[in-house]
């Protein structure tokens, strides 16, 4: 191999970081081995162009199909909801802005250390039918609108109300019911046709 | 098992592996030609593709052929599984379909299949 040849395969291997571990891990050799290929075969303009232009397309595509089929196991979504619950009802409970920018922050953090937490799962494990896990979004969106009605119910009568948050996980807890419901419904109507029922 | 419509891209992957195995280069270059140069696919919407169709069981992973040379320990080769040949098929059907009923409706238009 030349050194030169050696130095695209490394420049390309520091782009395929841009992908999800997961799909680098599974497929990041062979994608190196195909550049490898279409180099030696015609030179090195066209196929830069077009792992260029294909990393604008691809990139974003597997890195958000990583996130919305990411298997998370129990404990994942259990931590997530009541985490959400706990935020919700100190947001509603918290008298100062800063409190609610600081549970803001806590809220992001949270979410990130998930999907970082998912994103470290192999590929094979995390390729499943994403509608068996409906139920794991109504007991998300569940959790969040239980916290709210606990607080809106007991908790203390306070001067400065942070409306918009409460708002945004109002309806960010019947979103998630809806579409749980919706996810449950697609996935029985596709489990009876596959095994129906004896009659 | 995919349902509805295939993706294009999808389409051309399996089109491309109907006369037997291949590693991913030799399916982008298959794709190529079987489209006239019209789909052209980098190396991640082509593992891309292929990752799906590997998920919804159309294509699998087999060991490349024994004389594979020492760059192939790196190629991963591929083939349509039973049922990805027939959703090809029905895919491909479908198509012809379409273009049956252009072609009645605009005859003009030389859609005519050979």
């Amino acid at each position: 191999m030349s050194v030169s040849l050696s130095l695209r395969d490394r420049s390309y291997r520091t782009l395929s970081f841009l992908y999800p571990p997961s799909f680098r891990r599974e497929f990041g050799e062979a994608m190196v081995q195909m550049f490898r290929d279409d180099m030696h075969e015609r030179g090195a303009l066209r196929p830069w162009s077009r792992v260029l232009s294909d990393l604008v397309v691809s990139v974003p595509v597997q890195q958000v199909e990583v996130i919305v089929s990411k298997r998370s196991n129990d404990v994942h979504v259990a931590q997530a909801g009541l985490a959400t619950a706990a935020l919700a009802v100190l947001a509603v409970v918290a008298s100062g802005r800063y409190v609610v920018v600081g549970l803001c922050v806590v809220a992001v953090a949270t979410a990130t250390a998930l999907l970082y937490s998912r994103s470290r799962l192999p590929y094979r494990e995390a390729v499943t039918d994403a509608g068996a896990r409906w139920w794991r979004l109504v007991l998300l969106g569940a959790s969040i609108l239980a916290g709210i009605a606990v607080t809106a119910t007991y908790g203390p009568d306070v001067e400065w109300f942070p409306w918009h948050l409460a708002v945004f996980l109002y309806l960010g807890g019947w979103v998630l019911m809806i579409v749980g419901a919706v996810l449950g419904v697609l996935h029985l109507a596709r489990r009876l046709r596959r095994h129906p029922v004896a009659s | 098992m995919a349902r509805g419509q295939l993706p294009a891209a999808s389409l051309h992957v399996l089109l491309a592996l109907v006369d037997g195995e291949k590693h991913g280069y030799a399916v982008m270059r298959e794709v190529e030609a079987l489209s006239d140069g019209a789909v052209k696919m980098g190396p991640g919407t082509l593992y891309g593709t292929i990752k799906r169709l590997l998920a919804d069981g159309l294509i699998e992973e087999v060991e490349g052929p024994a004389t594979a040379e020492l760059d192939d320990e790196r190629r991963r080769y591929y083939r349509v599984t039973a049922g990805g040949e027939r959703v090809t098929a029905i895919e491909v059907a479908r198509l012809k379909t379409l273009v049956q009923r252009v072609q009645r409706l605009r005859p003009d238009l030389g859609l005519g299949l050979a």
